[in-house]
């Protein structure tokens, strides 16, 4: 990449943002250069999104950004013909200077799609919008924007144009955001975790229409993001922030291959989950230098504190307790086989369907099939990964099988019991029996009961120091101080909530454990601590898991057996290593290939 | 579409007949007997019977309910207890002149909350927006009646623009306005100043939103984006409000219409009330409460011709 | 659709002492709330055992008179004491706020926790009828309650709380709905808690906060109500002193003596004022949405 001044196109200088008396950018500087694809990576807190935003100069009221940006627009920031190149102070510059750049010279696409379009406006009028805020002059618009919805491979543009927002789907309606900020030609393309609430096959179609877009139209790209996966995808450099600062930058084959800082080695290790040689454990913050033999800097995390108190028996992460199981798909016709049949199962179920809705007193009614004819056995000591896109049924199944709803028929059996239509009060050792660790680490506690409390919420009739005692040798457990059990949740990060509730799933001794989406809302840093944590506890307690999730990755770590889930059934299923390395039926080849490599090789 | 219609208005039919039982209900069982209430405990049996036939509170309930409730809406509401000459026309000419009292005590309270309440969201942060929530909150503050009372003491008394009460039928042109004038206005500052506040939440929460974000990234200024995609989608929330504040309207307009001695239903509804006319009072509430069912209809019915979200997917 | 979401919320996790800090909004609204209504409470503690003249003494000399010495606020149309009367007229309104919010939350919360936590065909039904009750105004409850029975305070009471019901229902509901809808509340089902539990340790606490704001609303809505209620004479009825009635005294002298209805109105806006602020403030601090997941 070229140095010449000349070339470059955003200069970020000295950029502070800071909320009242917290910085939470401080003093960042980088370029980006004309033509360039840069991926501003980072995990919550490291400033990332308000770099981008302040870029845009939209941060939201209460935050302030002092430094500079400077935008070098070849021009044509009035609306017109070209004219001189033009140097923008992007922060300093009034409101019509920025309302003719953005949208124009500089455009942005952001991360939640569901949100980000008005609902109550025609998708074309929105997308004609930003085309005649720009161009007053343009005629019939048309044959403009059926051609913009078509170059992002929206079907039937001329009718597309006529809907409303609500009646897309998440992946178009992100598509819909691409064309317009497309719309005008834009030099600079910002791009706020776009693919993030997306689904791993629509966001691959999604970050290919975009790298697709920016080559076509020339444009540049500063694309924020979580996920190292998806940057590799996308970029050519990348800057990684950590705290508010830059901790390393440079072309992404370097980064990714030869990390310099021990932060960035940790990330790679821990978006590749990769494990440690010696132990099998995941790669965390602290031991990912151990493994590449090389490291200063100590880590400071709460995180991480919580990490080295936790007990570390080395074992190997997979042993599976039985013989392999067989690997079968769904055949095109006929019925639905029984996956992973085994002998006196912890988890049989058979022909399970769920279904929605009824019909309506003035047939206003619909039915949604969520699940339909699934059956399959979880064999004791098991490890049975769910993968799954978005309403695939895998959250219904998991309600189903922890009794939470009950099926529209089919059979649920628990240790041999049959589950469905029991009422609750003969389900007492089932309560005990199977617990839940759920995805969301703010949700799944109540904010306003204690830790203990919470965590010996599922001891029914327990006393007081019985359910004391429990809850300190939970907490030891778990790699929290005794001093939590007195909090309130607010008083936590994601990573020790979610510790939080793994200990309240394990206060009863359960033999079974769901875990539904359990590190998905984790910073990948801390998801591996989690997943570390969580291996050591089946060890431990001889659990049977269930581990529901989105991401074939995770599971593929976490399992011995997975389950592949679209439209309500299996549709393949087998040892996790089979189904990753050779999968069977074309969904789940479509599922493996989506998913976002950091490196070439990489598992 | 249609279907969604048809269907509210099923709703609404059968609200409307569950309301009238409870009506009936309230007035026409919980009193008691009213013709030994109007003869006194002293009058014979035989003459209380006797009135009770002629009254036709004599026959069984379900009888009597279906009766009534069909005249009702066949124009025939019974005979007042107090001055015996039928009920409906006395009804339907007090109605119209609610209805155009409320009309406009509406006109008014939109015109006020509609910029107020713009404006103290817009400017929320700054003193002129603090300035009008405050006045905003001030005026939910004060009691419709007091409102009325304070302008009939500048507006009537101390300036002698206006009367300070009585009615003119729209027929007299400038006359009906004059008289329309402090009550609307008594009635639609109060409403409008509840309306504002509304409207300031609806207009904040919508700054909030991210499509706001997405209409500024497009290179809208704040104001531009604000009118073309914020009022219309704060306005979705505001019209939900406006139905229960035409609820507060009506009742508003009960005590206004005592304030300032206009011949609708609401003073009628306080003269009957004096008189214990129960039949008289049955009517006027049955009336009130379909006025606001009516006003909840409307609402459910333009929702969704300003919501796509509301329309039915066929 | 929800559920399947896991990624969208890692962005947003943010460290917990951000949260802690907005915690804090709405307090010179909560002051200057609680001091308004402080003021109301203070002139009904006073006037239980000392006003400056009887309150219901007429004097046919003083009729109208300014203020002096003898009396503070001038005398109204039947030379009664101004002062005294707005001292003793407070404790009307304030005792018909509180039976009302009583009344109303009494009949309110079981009904709209209940709603929630039933299947959803039931729920439905109970919310319909809930609207049903929702198309008569407390108001107007009021006067025909008064017209059955009597004009009185309980009767104002009970019709004024049965109007504050289902507007309090919709609340709890939707209040109930959000707590059921959070992971919490599906964990304390599969540890094997039942409903009541559910209610009392999870909904309860955590819809505490927006049933203070309904409260804090409803004390000033049965305020404004009752004032009403008194001016049209279906109120708390005589000798008890009361500042509607006041009002409405005041209106037959408005043209000589405005001041007869300028402190009783003021009397009434300053107390509603007070709740209302009270109120927004807390509302404010608890955040309506109950943030937790943001």
């Amino acid at each position: 990449m070229s140095t010449d001044p000349a070339e470059r196109l955003l200069s970020v200088e000295n950029l502070t943002v800071s909320a009242g008396s917290d910085q939470l950018v401080q003093g960042i500087s980088f370029d980006l250069f004309r033509g360039e694809r840069v991926g501003l990576i980072g995990e919550s807190g490291s400033g990332k999104s308000l770099t981008c935003l302040s870029v845009i100069g939209l941060l939201d009221e209460g935050l302030h950004a002092e430094g500079s940006i400077t935008f070098h627009t070849s021009g044509a920031a009035e609306p017109g013909p070209e004219t001189e190149p033009q140097h923008v102070d992007l922060l300093n510059a009034d409101e019509n200077q920025l309302s003719a750049i953005r949208g124009n010279r500089l455009s942005m696409v952001f991360q939640e799609p569901m949100t980000a379009l008005n609902p109550l406006m025609k998708v074309g009028d929105q997308l004609a919008e930003v085309i005649r805020l720009h161009h007053p002059k343009t005629k019939d618009l048309r044959p403009r924007v059926a051609e913009l919805l078509a170059s992002v491979q929206i079907p039937d543009p001329q009718r597309t144009a006529t809907v409303y927002p609500h009646q897309m789907s998440g992946g178009q309606r992100q598509r819909v955001m691409l064309a317009m900020a497309m719309a005008n030609g834009p030099e600079l393309l910002l791009a706020d975790e776009p693919t993030t609430a997306l689904d791993v096959t629509v966001q691959k179609r999604v970050l290919n229409l975009m790298a697709q877009q920016v080559e076509s139209v020339g444009s540049s790209l500063l694309f924020i993001t979580h996920d190292l996966g998806v940057v590799s995808e996308v970029c050519d450099r990348v800057i990684i922030m950590r705290h508010g600062r830059i901790v390393e930058s440079g072309p992404i084959d370097r980064v990714f291959t030869a990390p310099e800082h021990p932060y960035t080695r940790s990330l790679l290790a821990a978006s590749d989950l990769e494990t440690h040689p010696a132990t099998g454990r995941l790669l965390t913050l602290e031991t990912a230098d151990d493994a590449h033999a090389a490291s200063d800097t100590p880590p400071d995390t709460l995180e991480s504190r919580a990490e080295s108190v936790s007990p570390a028996p080395a074992s190997p992460a997979h042993e599976p307790p039985q013989a392999a199981a067989e690997h079968l798909t769904l055949p095109a016709e006929g019925g639905t086989p029984v996956f992973n049949a085994v002998h006196s199962p912890a988890l049989r179920v058979r022909d399970l369907t769920r279904t929605y809705g009824k019909p309506g007193l003035f047939g206003r009614g619909m039915v949604v099939p969520a699940l339909r004819g699934v059956s399959f056995d979880v064999a004791v000591g098991q490890r049975f990964g769910i993968v799954g896109e978005s309403g695939c049924g895998k959250s219904t199944l998991l309600r189903l099988l922890t009794k939470l709803d009950e099926p529209t028929s089919g059979q649920v059996e628990v240790n041999g019991e049959p589950i469905p239509g029991r009422p609750e009060r003969q389900l007492r050792w089932l309560r005990e029996a199977m617990q839940i660790v759920f995805q969301d680490p703010m949700g799944s506690l109540d904010p306003r009961m204690s830790v203990t409390d919470i965590i010996a919420e599922p001891l029914h009739g327990a006393s007081r120091s019985q359910r004391g005692a429990r809850v300190n040798e939970l907490l030891d457990q778990v790699g929290l101080p005794r001093s939590s059990a007195e909090k309130y949740p607010h008083e936590f990060s994601g990573g020790q909530r979610q510790r939080i509730a793994i200990a309240r799933a394990l206060v009863t001794r359960p033999k079974i454990l769901v875990a539904d989406e359990a590190v998905s809302a984790l910073d990948v840093s801390v998801r591996a601590q989690v997943l570390n944590l969580l291996d050591d506890l089946v060890e431990e307690y001889n659990l049977t898991l269930v581990f529901v999730s989105h991401d074939l990755n995770v599971v593929h770590h976490s399992c011995d057996v997975v389950a592949v889930m679209s439209a309500g059934r299996i549709v393949e299923c087998g040892p996790a290593e089979t189904v990753m390395r050779t999968p069977a039926h074309p969904y789940t080849a479509e599922l493996v290939a989506a998913i976002p490599r950091v490196r070439e090789g990489a598992p | 579409m249609l279907l969604n219609a048809l269907r509210r208005l099923g709703i609404f039919a059968l609200t409307v007949v569950v309301a009238s039982v409870v009506v009936f209900f309230l007035l026409g069982i919980l009193p008691g007997d009213p013709a030994r209430a109007q003869l006194g405990l002293q009058a014979s049996e035989e003459d209380v019977q006797a009135l009770r036939e002629q009254l036709g509170v004599d026959r069984a309930l379900p009888v009597r309910y279906l009766e009534w409730i069909t005249g009702f809406f066949t124009g025939d509401m019974g005979i007042s207890y107090a001055s015996r000459s039928p009920v409906a026309p006395q009804v339907l000419d007090a109605l119209q002149v609610t209805l155009l009292l409320v009309l406009g005590g509406i006109g008014v309270a939109i015109l006020i909350a509609l910029p107020l309440g713009i404006l103290a969201a817009v400017r929320h942060h700054r003193p002129d927006g603090t300035l009008f929530s405050t006045i905003s909150q001030l005026g939910i503050s004060i009691p419709n009646f007091l409102a009325g009372l304070l302008l009939i003491a500048v507006f009537a008394v101390t300036l002698g623009w206006l009367p300070s009460g009585g009615w003119a039928p729209p027929e007299a042109g400038v006359d009906f306005l004059r008289h329309l004038a402090l009550p609307a206005l008594a009635l639609g500052l109060v409403n409008g100043a509840i309306l504002a506040r509304y409207t300031r939440a609806a207009v904040l929460e919508v700054m909030r939103e991210d499509f706001m974000r997405t209409a500024r990234a497009k290179g809208l200024k704040p104001g531009a984006a604000l009118m073309r995609h914020g009022l219309r989608n704060a306005l979705v929330p505001v019209v939900t409000v406006t139905s229960i504040e035409f609820a507060n309207l009506i009742i508003g307009a009960v005590v206004i219409e005592t304030v300032f001695v206009i011949p609708g239903l609401g003073s009628t509804l306080i003269r009957a009330v004096a008189n214990r006319d129960l039949v008289m009072i049955q009517s006027i509430v049955m009336c009130v409460v379909i006025l606001v069912l009516l006003a909840n209809l409307l609402v459910d019915l333009v929702r969704p011709l300003i919501d796509p979200r509301l329309r039915n997917a066929s | 659709m929800t559920t399947d979401r896991a990624q969208t919320t890692a962005a947003q996790s943010e460290p917990p002492a951000a949260r802690s800090s907005r915690r804090r909004g709405g307090t010179p609204l909560i002051i200057t709330g609680s001091a308004l209504v402080a003021v109301v409470l203070l002139m009904a503690a006073v006037s239980l055992v000392w006003t400056p003249q009887d309150p219901t003494a007429t004097d046919a000399v003083n009729r109208l008179a300014s203020p002096s010495a003898e009396h503070w606020l001038g005398t109204d149309g039947l030379g009664r004491d101004i002062a005294s009367m707005l001292l003793a007229g407070s404790r009307v309104p304030l005792m018909v706020g509180l039976g009302t919010v009583t009344v109303g939350f009494l009949i309110g919360v079981p009904i709209g926790i209940t709603a929630a936590m039933t299947d959803r065909g039931a729920g439905m039904w109970i919310m319909r009828g809930n609207d049903i009750l929702q198309a008569f105004p407390a108001l107007l409850l009021a006067i025909v309650l008064a017209a059955v029975f009597s004009p009185s305070t309980l009767t104002a009471i009970i019709a004024l709380g049965l109007g504050l019901a289902p507007g309090v229902a919709r609340v709890a509901r939707s209040g109930t709905l959000q707590v059921l809808s959070r992971e919490y509340s599906l964990a304390a089902r599969a540890a094997g808690r039942g409903p009541l539990y559910l209610a009392v340790r999870h909904v309860l606490p955590n819809i505490r906060g927006i049933l203070i704001v309904q409260a804090s609303v409803g004390f000033a809505i049965a305020i404004l109500a009752e004032a009403a209620l008194s001016y049209l004479g279906l109120g708390t009825p005589p000798p008890a002193a009361s500042w509607g009635r006041m009002l409405q005294d005041g209106q037959s002298v408005l043209q000589i003596a405005p001041l007869t209805v300028l402190w009783p109105g003021a009397a009434v806006a300053t107390a509603v004022l007070g709740f209302n602020l009270l109120g927004d403030g807390l509302r404010d601090r608890f955040d309506p949405r109950m943030e937790v997941s943001r």
